[in-house]
């Protein structure tokens, strides 16, 4: 092995740090309007603009590709380097790919608020942003596998598996998702009819949670994880393991959306039972991130990115619990278009994404900024307040969702037994409650942000260069991250 | 074992029940006392009051069924609770804490309590009464898992908080869990008529 260290690139990397910010603060910001606006629905203003309908695809597409986006862009294009011992391939190319998803975004967010929409869940951009977005991808694909191929280390870590199944897939789904007849600049109808449309529809919009969400997310946990804690992941076996299952497995299970609806039984049942088999690989990720954790408890005092590591292990175990038991038929029967999934998809969200979001962010700004991070105890508030807003989120829309399902299906007569508006109205406090999580969740990101921003721009140096950089390739990097024959040695 | 002493001063409480472990059986006892009060309130609100639903008349609950339901309800809290101890046991030396029954029960308890103090609210089953007063009661609770588990339990600070935030993860998916046996039961035509069976269609 070469032991020579390459000069990394990371030119790419503070601008989507920032960026990652930006859309985390404009997402949340967006949710916890919407929250208002169920609550006080005068809060949209008769606006075509702050409609409920709009907004919400705001908050979506700038949470799930603005600020996820951006972070495993961010984490991916770090991370690949460090792994692979290998400089940037193509840097230029990797700025470009950094600025070009953020005008699409800032293009899409526009179209989006001025009502132009394909009507398809996370792909409701406009064909004309779908095209520019397949580009874009297809050039980040070229950055990160260009630095694999370089690669000075013959085996490819874990994390390397997770970020390439996350590009290719998501290209794929992407690519086939959008294929449309355009009507005009902003309107087109899909190419496929039907129940086909539907299910094309869902294997891209669940496979977006899957591999954008989830196989993108645990590259950056099997990444950040041994690299914070200073040691290799408890079982590298478990890591591929899970790797091949969950990748095999996860593309099947998206007719799960669509229960009751014209599609074939058999064709539920498969996503049924597939739903349910992902929860063998998921929890084994589970269980290797937390025995991780709980070898490295003396890092917490110095390192304020793990305890949000260590807490988005704990959703993700119950968010993987969760969507295989809402898959089975008889349960969906009840949650299906209730709050419960809206809090099913937080607790992943918030709970999982956010949080190592926030751990692999905490980490990489006082790496990239040269400089220690500015507050610890703003970051403990950021802890506590987030814990406490997911928490109170989900509760929320658990009690509401089974209200609704409960009350939905009450009949008499064979006629429902309660009016839309009055079951509305039954759920009011849960939407208030929520409305409380949400604030308080965005308020500790808000913290995170002024925090970062003080570490990138404020503080004098306390730290010296030399001393961050042996930090930053500390026996964890190359050690755990690259080798996995060390690795399942110590499992 | 005093539970009064935990939730008025925490610190002081849980350090004391670190240096002398209470006997399982006593710690059983409070949980059992203390579990009492979320279905006993449940069974004089509901069948008072009668369910409410948050929509249309409240549904009136004979009190024999109120007496059944509330019954479950004891036993699945006491059930839980075992169970929560046992893993809370299991899981004690992965974290450096006290492999202990009594430690673990004990400690469990004293955590529960504003969770269970706070189940008075069933007496009137209102939602956003229920709402209003459990919610700041999880908090409690969860606040006194975080800071009492490493004093409690005999590890240490940083060890603690992990432990307490698998602890965490375990309790949600227990209620999910719940929730999704609940879901299983109502549609195979056990528990409230949700105008629909097993084969998935309108009934009523």
């Amino acid at each position: 092995m070469n032991s020579a260290r390459p000069n990394y690139d990371d030119r790419a990397i503070a601008p989507l740090v920032f960026c990652a910010m930006f859309w985390a603060l404009a997402a949340m910001g967006a949710g916890v309007w919407l929250a208002a606006e169920l609550v006080f629905p005068a809060l949209n203003f008769n606006s075509p603009w702050l409609s409920f309908g709009r907004l919400r695809t705001i908050h979506t597409n700038a949470a799930v590709f603005g600020f996820g986006g951006s972070a495993l862009m961010a984490a991916s294009l770090y991370s690949v380097q460090r792994t692979c011992r290998a400089t940037l391939f193509a840097p230029q190319l990797g700025l470009f790919v950094a600025a070009a998803w953020q005008v699409i975004l800032v293009f899409g967010a526009f179209a989006l608020l001025s009502g132009v929409n394909q009507g398809k869940e996370y792909a409701e951009l406009p064909w004309i942003a779908d095209i520019f977005v397949a580009a874009v991808w297809v050039c980040y694909a070229a950055v990160f596998f260009g630095t694999l191929a370089r690669r000075t280390i013959r085996p490819i870590y874990v994390s390397n598996w997770f970020f390439a199944a996350f590009i290719i897939v998501v290209a794929m789904l992407h690519i086939v998702n959008s294929l449309a007849v355009p009507l005009g600049w902003g309107t087109s109808i899909p190419v496929y009819a039907g129940a086909q449309d539907a299910i094309v529809q869902w294997w891209y919009g669940h496979n977006a949670v899957g591999f954008f969400l989830t196989g993108g997310f645990l590259g950056m946990m099997y990444y950040f994880l041994p690299k914070i804690t200073g040691r290799p992941i408890w079982s590298y076996r478990i890591s591929i393991l899970a790797f091949w299952s969950f990748t095999f497995t996860y593309i099947w299970a998206g007719p799960h959306h669509l229960h009751y609806n014209a599609v074939p039984d058999w064709v539920q049942s498969l996503g049924v039972a597939m739903s349910l088999i992902l929860l063998a690989p998921s929890w084994g990720t589970m269980i290797n991130g937390v025995m991780t954790v709980s070898g490295a408890w003396h890092k917490l005092k110095t390192e304020p990115a793990l305890k949000f590591i260590a807490l988005s292990l704990a959703f993700y175990g119950l968010a993987t619990f969760e969507g295989p038991m809402m898959a089975i038929r008889s349960v969906n029967a009840i949650s299906h278009f209730t709050e419960w999934t809206i809090g099913h998809v937080h607790s992943g969200a918030l709970g999982w994404n956010a949080f190592v979001a926030f751990g692999a962010l905490y980490y990489l700004a006082p790496v990239l900024a040269g400089r220690p991070l500015y507050s610890a105890r703003l970051t403990n508030w950021h802890f506590g307040m987030g814990l406490a807003g997911v928490v109170l989120y989900m509760l929320a829309m658990w009690g509401a969702g089974i209200t609704q399902g409960l009350l939905w299906l009450s009949m008499e007569g064979g006629e429902p037994r309660y009016g839309f508006m009055e079951i509305l109205d039954a759920i009011k406090p849960y939407y208030i409650m929520r409305l409380f999580g949400g604030i308080l969740f965005f308020s500790g990101t808000a913290l995170m942000a002024w925090n970062l921003w003080k570490t990138f721009g404020g503080a004098p140096v306390a730290v010296s260069q030399p001393q961050l950089e042996s930090e930053s390739e500390s026996t964890a990097e190359l050690k755990s991250a690259s080798e996995p024959a060390d690795a399942r040695a110590a499992a | 074992m005093n539970v009064f002493a935990v939730l008025f001063s925490p610190e002081r409480g849980f350090a004391a029940m670190g240096k002398n472990p209470p006997k399982p059986l006593p710690a059983l006892f409070t949980a059992a006392w203390l579990g009492l009060i979320p279905p006993a309130c449940a069974y004089a609100g509901a069948s008072k009051f009668g369910w409410r639903l948050g929509v249309g008349e409240p549904v009136p609950v004979p009190p024999s069924l109120a007496l059944t339901v509330s019954v479950a309800y004891y036993l699945f809290l006491l059930g839980g609770f075992v169970f929560a101890a046992f893993l809370m046991r299991w899981m004690a030396p992965t974290y450096g804490a006290r492999a202990n029954w009594g430690a673990s029960a004990a400690f469990l308890a004293a955590a529960g309590a504003p969770l269970m103090l706070g189940g008075a609210a069933h007496l009137y089953p209102h939602l956003g009464l229920n709402l209003m007063l459990l919610a700041p009661a999880m908090m409690w609770s969860a606040y006194l898992l975080y800071s009492g588990l490493p004093a409690a339990l005999g590890t240490n600070a940083d060890r603690g908080m992990l432990m307490a935030t698998s602890m965490l993860g375990v309790f949600f998916t227990a209620a999910c869990a719940l929730m999704t046996g609940a879901m299983l039961l109502w549609t195979l035509g056990i528990g409230p008529d949700i105008g629909f069976n097993w084969r998935f269609s309108v009934t009523g």
